[in-house]
Formats: structure tokens, C-alpha cells, sequence
């Protein structure tokens, strides 16, 4: 039980929570659905720790995160549902000091998060991994269960086609 | 010269080989074209890159001040002090070691399930939602997010509320809730109280346990003014309910054990309606949570109360039976189930008892307080194999 290279699900919530927040956030475009992955892919982890074995524990994670996800895609192919918008309530509070920036930071990203979205989503997975998670390429590979030439393959078409829709 | 553009991004990357850099290089001082590319790589690069880290939203990383794990504290203090007491008590269960696969014929997650099913608590648990609305001559959905923290199982509850009014009375159908009635600005309970009676419910009705308001107080919480209310059961104070002022949800709950701790956590992260907000015109005095049973009750043998929890039905499963305690605070699963269990113990997976008795495996499952989790399993019939689970019962329970 208590082998010190197995995170608990309490670590794992606080130290990949936000990298798996925006990994969703950025594949999805909205924080509904970006929430109720975090929240599912959580669950999955703590039900999943104790058969765990020590090994590659983010490739673990995160094929975890990527199957919750296609899950979820599944899931709402089967059963449309419209998300439901973004509440303003949730918007950074307007007069906390950097609020401006901070809304501003999301405004400018808007261009650039509707390309992501456009991009296949195998173009989109393999990028978001990439540059928004941080990942290697063999980390990848690993997550997507594909070969790495077809990582650098995914990433370089991905990158292609948002330049031209970016301009 | 053939071109290899792949090889651009992942040169981006430093995600090529000391040759295939040493390729493109000399590639790329003879090549316009894939100069050009390259900028267009980096440039697309650098704008995803450019995307702010978004902050998690709260209600989703388990914040210090709402998941607790209250259990293994306890069961880490129990050990300590029933060790110098030279015994091996239930606390120590935990630690002793016992597998954490060893729910095998006993299967707890259907237990769990059944729990959900029939509205009481399984690790995951409700109230929170059941006091949300009261709507007026109205049907509404609504979507409800609760956090549910217990000994070691910490659940995030995705609920889809279904709020229907009938007579004087808003039923709320929702799968993981059980239904509680509160009056005239107190709490009592009970399936004769008023207007309750002329709800027509589906599945079997959970009961509510004789509690009484022993204590009330107005706070604000998480920047909502809600009344904090004590409920007490012979003396003992049991749970504190965080009542939203302006929506009478339970937007916060603690179950205690009989010193006062807190056992177990619920919190309402999330209540929104979907579809049309619907408005309430008349004052929160009267509510009921209902539950739609996907299960038919059997008829069983099982003792019809436990630690003071009435027995609420009784369902089959495969090889034997989940009879559902409930008292409409606490709740719990007694699984019986024919046959020899391979290893019983404390599952550390799942809030789960398992002993061999009379011919069965038996499982306790559910969110119970120690105090109540002892006398629960030592009303049931004593284990009968040897090791330390059944020493430290015998110490506890003779």
C-alpha cells in the first residue's frame, strides 16, 4: 500500500490537476466539460491506484486522462447534449488587481484556442500534449499508444494547419 | 534535395536525433522553402505556447477544507492507542494489511450501487441535494455537483435533479438521494409528517431517524448566509447542515461521530437549473427528496434495525442479498452473500467490512462513523476465522 513511488490520489488532484484541467480545457474549449474531466479522470485514478503497479506513472495518468476523454466524447456523441455556457459569475473577479490582464490574456487567446478547435482531433490531441502539457514525445507516443513517428507526424501537420488558419 | 518538414517541428521540439539535426541544418541553408516552413512551425508553436495556464477551478482539487481524510486519521490514532493497550481493535484493521482486492465474493460496488440506488449513501452520498428547491407548480431539472468526503473515499456526485411539484409538496427524484423533510424552520423527520403522506413514492421509502434540532445559527459560508443546524439523536449531537438561506439547499454537511468529530463531509460545489429557472413562491417549509428504485425488494431475514438504523429493504444479488440501513443521516449496506470469503479484513479500496459467519460472507458497506460502524458489526453474527480482524472483534465485541 504505502510504496513512497506510488502519488496518492490527493497528490495526484494537487500536483497534475491543472496540467489535466488545461489539457481538457484546450481539447474541449469550454470549463464544464474541462471540469468534468479532471473530476472523472480523479475518480479513475483513485479507483485505479491500487492496482497500480510502479512504473511510468505520467504515462499511467495520462492514458487514463485520454481514454476519460474519448469516453466522455463517446459519451456525448451518442446522447447531444449542448454544454452549458460559461457563466460570468465564474469570470475572474473584475476588481481583484490583475483582473484586466487577466481577461484580456483570455480575450487574445480566444483566435488561437477557435484554430485548436478547428484541427483534427487527432492534430489537436497530439499539440495539446505537446505544448500545453509539456509532454515528450515518447511520453506521447506512450499516452496515445502510437508509434513516435506518428507523434511528430500529428504535431507537424497540427502545427501546419493552424498557421494557416492563424495567419 | 528532398525535403523531410517533419523533421522541422520536431527540431522545434528537441525531439530529433544529433544526425537528423546535423540533416536539417545542412538542409536548411540551401532551402528557402523549408526556412519558411520553419518560421511558420515556430510561429504556431510559440501562439499555443502563448496560451495562459488556466488556474483549476475551485470545487474540483480537493481543498484542504473539504476533503478530509478523517478516517485514516482515526483508524492511525486507534492503532496507537489500542496497541498500547496490548489489543488489536477494528481501528487497527487498516494497518494490519488486509488486501485491498479482497472484495471478491462480495461484491461492494454493487452494494454501493444498491446504496445509490435506493437513495441512501453508499461512498457516495446525498442530502445535500435533497432540500434544493421548492418549486412552484413547476417541473425543472437541475444539475447538482456535490463533493462527498468519508474515511478514505472522497467522491465528486454529478446529479441530474428532476423537481416536480405535487399537492404541497416538491418531489425531488434524484438516483443518489434520499429524501428528508424539513418543517417550519426546524428539522424533523419522519414518512407521517405532514404533506409527505400524499406523495406517491417510487422504490422503497428510506426512513428518517428521530433527530432533533439541538442547536441553530446563522453564518455565512462560502459567501452565502446560511443557518447552521444541529441535529442530535439521544444526546448525541450527529450531524451540522449548512441551510442556504435564499434556497434552503444543504449546501454543506458534516456527519459526526458520538465524540464530535467529523466523520464525514458533503458539500454542494454546483446547483444550477437546466432549461427554465423556475421561481419560488412559497416559503422552504416543506420538502421531500423521492427516489426511483431500479431494484425490487425481497423479503428478507435480516435484523430489522442495526446501531438503530432501520432496516429499509432488502434487494437480491448474485448468491445472496444487500439489505439497506438508513436512519435518512447515516445509511449502510449489510451484504450477505453464501460461501467462504477468501480474505476477509478491512478493505482499504472501499469503505468495507468482510467476515465469514454462520455460512456466509458478510460486508458492512457504507459511510459510518467508528462508533457507529462497531455497533452495527457487532450486532451481526461474530466472524469465525482466525486471524487478527477476528481477534480484534472478539476483544471488542466477546
Amino acid at each position: 500500500m504505502n510504496d513512497p513511488s506510488i502519488p496518492t490520489w490527493e497528490d495526484v488532484a494537487r500536483t497534475h490537476g491543472r496540467k489535466i484541467y488545461n489539457y481538457a480545457y484546450r481539447l474541449t474549449g469550454n470549463s464544464h466539460d474541462a471540469k468534468d474531466l479532471v473530476q472523472e479522470v480523479l475518480l479513475r485514478v483513485r479507483r485505479g491506484l491500487d492496482s497500480y503497479t510502479p512504473g511510468s506513472f505520467d504515462g499511467w495518468l495520462w492514458r487514463i486522462t485520454r481514454n476519460a476523454f474519448l469516453d466522455d466524447v463517446r459519451r456525448r456523441n451518442r446522447r447531444p447534449t449542448s454544454p452549458l455556457p460559461d457563466d460570468v459569475d465564474r469570470m475572474p473577479n473584475a476588481s481583484s488587481p490583475g483582473a484586466d490582464d487577466v481577461l484580456a490574456s483570455i480575450r487574445l487567446g480566444e483566435d488561437i484556442q477557435k484554430a485548436l478547435l478547428d484541427l483534427p482531433d487527432d492534430f489537436r490531441e497530439a499539440i495539446v500534449m505537446c505544448d500545453i502539457v509539456g509532454m515528450s514525445y515518447e511520453e506521447i507516443a506512450q499516452a496515445i499508444d502510437a508509434p513516435i513517428g506518428t507523434v511528430r507526424s500529428r504535431i507537424h501537420r497540427g502545427r501546419k494547419l493552424l498557421k494557416e488558419r492563424l495567419g | 534535395m528532398s525535403h523531410r518538414p517533419v523533421l522541422l517541428s520536431a527540431m522545434l521540439d528537441g525531439e530529433v536525433s544529433e544526425a537528423e539535426s546535423a540533416w536539417v541544418a545542412r538542409h536548411l541553408e540551401g532551402c528557402g522553402e523549408c526556412r519558411s516552413e520553419l518560421e511558420d512551425l515556430a510561429a504556431a508553436r510559440a501562439a499555443i505556447r502563448s496560451l495562459p495556464l488556466l488556474d483549476l477551478p475551485d470545487g474540483i482539487a480537493p481543498a484542504d477544507d473539504v476533503v478530509m481524510s478523517l478516517w485514516p486519521r482515526r483508524v492511525a490514532v486507534a492503532v496507537m492507542s489500542v496497541a498500547a493497550a496490548g489489543v488489536v481493535g477494528i481501528g487497527a484493521l487498516g494497518v494490519v494489511g488486509m488486501a485491498s482486492d479482497a472484495v471478491t465474493a462480495i461484491d461492494v460496488g454493487e452494494a454501493e450501487a444498491i446504496l445509490a440506488a435506493t437513495g441512501s449513501m453508499g461512498v457516495i452520498s446525498d442530502g445535500s441535494v435533497a432540500a434544493a428547491y421548492l418549486a412552484d407548480n413547476t417541473t425543472a431539472r437541475y444539475r447538482a455537483r456535490q463533493i462527498t468526503a468519508c474515511r478514505d473515499a472522497t467522491a465528486f456526485v454529478d446529479n441530474t435533479v428532476d423537481v416536480t411539484r405535487l399537492g404541497s409538496v416538491t418531489v425531488m427524484s434524484d438516483p443518489l438521494a434520499h429524501w428528508t423533510v424539513l418543517a417550519g424552520g426546524s428539522v424533523s423527520t419522519g414518512p407521517s409528517q405532514g404533506p409527505i403522506e400524499t406523495v406517491t413514492v417510487t422504490g422503497p421509502p428510506p426512513r428518517v431517524g428521530e433527530y432533533t434540532v439541538t442547536g441553530e445559527t446563522r453564518a455565512e459560508f462560502r459567501g452565502r448566509d446560511t443557518d447552521i443546524v444541529t441535529l442530535g439523536r439521544d444526546g448525541v449531537d450527529r450531524a451540522n447542515l449548512w441551510i442556504d438561506v435564499e434556497t434552503s439547499a444543504i449546501v454543506h454537511r458534516e456527519l459526526l461521530t458520538a465524540d464530535g468529530t467529523v466523520a464525514c463531509v458533503a458539500e454542494l460545489v454546483e446547483f444550477e437549473p437546466i432549461g427554465d429557472r423556475i421561481q419560488a413562491s412559497m416559503p422552504f417549509d416543506t420538502r421531500a427528496v423521492v427516489t426511483e428504485s431500479v431494484y425490487s425488494p425481497v423479503a428478507t431475514d435480516l435484523p430489522s434495525t442495526l446501531a438503530g438504523l432501520e432496516l429499509v429493504a432488502a434487494y437480491p444479488i448474485d448468491g445472496g442479498e444487500v439489505g439497506v440501513f438508513g436512519d435518512g443521516l447515516f445509511a449502510f449496506a449489510v451484504v450477505r452473500v453464501e460461501g467462504a470469503h477468501p480474505e476477509p479484513g478491512l478493505s482499504e479500496s472501499s469503505p468495507a467490512v468482510i467476515w465469514e459467519a454462520a455460512g456466509y460472507s458478510w460486508a458492512v458497506v457504507g459511510q459510518l462513523p467508528q462508533d457507529l460502524l462497531e455497533r452495527v458489526i457487532g450486532d451481526l453474527p461474530p466472524p469465525e476465522q482466525t486471524n487478527p480482524f477476528v481477534d480484534g472483534w472478539r476483544i471488542l465485541f466477546g
